[in-house]
């Protein structure tokens, strides 16, 4: 599985078995903006923005403890403090589906005969697709200026969708770098997106020959 | 990998390694400054950075560009100038880039050419090159033939345009520094401009950091988060709008540290948006207008509306502020 994901930041202090947690939370977006720990029972913090809150979590599993901090730093996770005092972590994750490898050196996805297969979804902290996310909106960020068919469609529909954890293919017909965009909206959270901006890469003739001799070889 | 445009790129420690990773073809020069003529002058690296400099020339071809253009000169400076000459021959640069307009004037790449013949010379962002105006004078009066344009013409295609046209005409190069993220006709700019002449290595800064950081840019932009986004910068996914009309895209971030410094060169080398808005910019801001990844930002359209919209931030328009809404109503 590859997933696109830039690397989190590490909380300060790093997690600990025993150490007892709070969350801070936006009132209104609900989203999770902080985590606090401490090796003795605490009182809230009082935050001087009156658009934070707290909630007390007690011990959490150094999983959980590393989702809420990916959520905080990285843009395609999201943690969130439902009205049910319920924690909920959602993220958007990109598989290469076949025929499609990531080019470690162009950090971008290619594809035998420059079509790239993307299988987007949106999952929680243990990589279970969350199944009432149906749709994952795509959009070539590059529009007509980067022309490509997203599942068979002409290029000028520079937009399209595909149902959660489906493949969908990119025909790109331009040698060179494409940005597309997949996106969900979050049931839970009436106007927030979550987004990955997957990079895409178009060869040259003779790069393409070279990649499809090694793909052979890889299966031969 | 390739781009149409050259980079000029920052001096920090241990590039040579990172270069590894990068597009090196597409590096033109690394700049750095010392504390003997160059600005800033309490970043100091001593002869490790000289050994270093000469080893990425040696190993990639990457010209060694020396940065002369603190922006207040004592007055004893003038009787010095022989030194400096000197300096720079001994140094071994390829490059200067030097603000100092008498100097410009006195043809002083003359005597630089004594001791390089190929030095090349250029002026700094500092001197200002806003109009076709000015860009006639630099070539004319000044004789430059290497030109850093002012940083608002990372918004205002219409006279970049212009000054492409006549640069073309009389073989001058241009250049454009791009994620600087400077106020346009910053208020602050000329204190600090002093500060950063005037503060030497290992000086206290203690007190004018105090002053800086209270009640200069970083404080304003932390109470005006939208107004970061109105500052002079091209993101690295935008680039393409000054393919044929800017020879060298100068990247900004002599203090940044390795892995940034890396992540910020390649995103511009790639024209890829998977970087955050914090981490390209050399100024700091708003957390999170930092944390918000640069296609995060361009997706609500703002390339289309700020390519060349002459910062007439305000009654004229309102965009950056909507943008800042949109981001932090969809993505904080």
């Amino acid at each position: 599985m590859t997933t696109i994901s830039m690397a989190p930041k590490t909380l300060s202090g790093g997690w600990k078995e025993d150490n007892l947690y709070s969350v801070a939370y936006d009132v209104t977006t609900r989203m999770v903006t902080g985590l606090f720990g401490a090796v003795v029972p605490f009182d809230d913090i009082v935050h001087s923005d009156t658009n934070l809150d707290n909630h007390y979590l007690g011990a959490i599993s150094q999983e959980l403890y590393n989702s809420i901090g990916e959520s905080i730093s990285n843009p395609v996770s999201l943690a969130f403090w439902n009205t049910d005092n319920t924690l909920k972590v959602r993220k958007i994750l990109v598989d290469a589906g076949p025929g499609t490898y990531l080019d470690g050196k162009r950090e971008a996805f290619v594809g035998l005969n420059n079509t790239v297969t993307l299988i987007p979804k949106c999952v929680d902290q243990q990589g279970t697709v969350w199944n009432d996310v149906t749709i994952v909106q795509i959009k070539n960020m590059g529009k007509l200026e980067v022309p490509m068919s997203i599942n068979g469609q002409a290029a000028s529909a520079y937009k399209g969708t595909v149902a959660n954890g489906e493949p969908v293919s990119f025909q790109l017909q331009q040698q060179g770098r494409a940005t597309i965009r997949f996106k969900i909206s979050v049931p839970e959270l009436s106007t927030l997106w979550l987004s990955v901006y997957p990079e895409l890469y178009a060869y040259t003739d003779e790069a393409l020959a070279g990649l499809t001799a090694w793909a052979a070889d890889q299966t031969a | 990998m390739s781009t149409t445009h050259k980079f000029s790129v920052p001096y920090t420690h241990g590039m040579i390694d990172a270069l590894e990773n990068l597009d090196t073809t597409s590096i033109s020069d690394v700049y750095f400054s010392d504390n003997k003529f160059g600005s800033a002058r309490s970043i100091f690296n001593g002869t490790e950075m000289f050994d270093e400099l000469y080893a990425v020339r040696e190993k990639y071809g990457i010209k060694v560009h020396y940065l002369v253009n603190p922006s207040v000169y004592e007055n004893e400076f003038y009787s010095k100038v022989p030194e400096l000459i000197e300096h720079v021959k001994e140094i071994k640069a390829d490059m200067i880039t030097l603000n100092n307009t008498y100097l410009l004037r006195a043809n002083i790449i003359n005597d630089f050419r004594v001791g390089n013949p190929n030095i090349e010379l250029k002026n700094s962002v500092n001197n200002l090159v806003r109009t076709l105006k000015d860009f006639v004078f630099m070539h004319q009066v000044l004789h430059m033939t290497s030109i850093i344009v002012d940083r608002s013409l990372n918004r205002d295609l219409d006279t970049l345009t212009k000054m492409s046209n006549y640069a073309k005409q009389h073989d001058i190069k241009i250049t454009m520094l791009v994620n600087e993220g400077c106020i346009v006709d910053c208020k602050w700019k000329q204190w600090d401009d002093v500060i950063i002449s005037q503060i030497k290595f290992q000086d206290d800064r203690s007190v004018t950091d105090n002053v800086h950081n209270k009640l200069g840019c970083i404080s304003y932009f932390n109470q005006n988060p939208a107004e970061w986004l109105k500052t002079a910068f091209t993101l690295p996914n935008d680039t393409g709008k000054f393919d044929g009309l800017v020879d060298t895209i100068k990247i900004a971030g002599r203090n940044f540290p390795l892995e940034q410094w890396h992540r910020v060169i390649d995103c511009y080398q790639k024209r890829s948006g998977n970087v955050r808005f914090g981490d390209l910019l050399s100024t700091s801001g708003d957390q999170k207008l930092s944390r918000i990844l640069v296609n995060q930002i361009s997706d609500l359209g703002f390339n289309e509306l700020t390519k060349n919209c002459k910062t007439v931030c305000g009654i004229e328009c309102d965009h950056c502020d909507k943008v800042y809404k949109q981001i932090t109503r969809n993505f904080a």
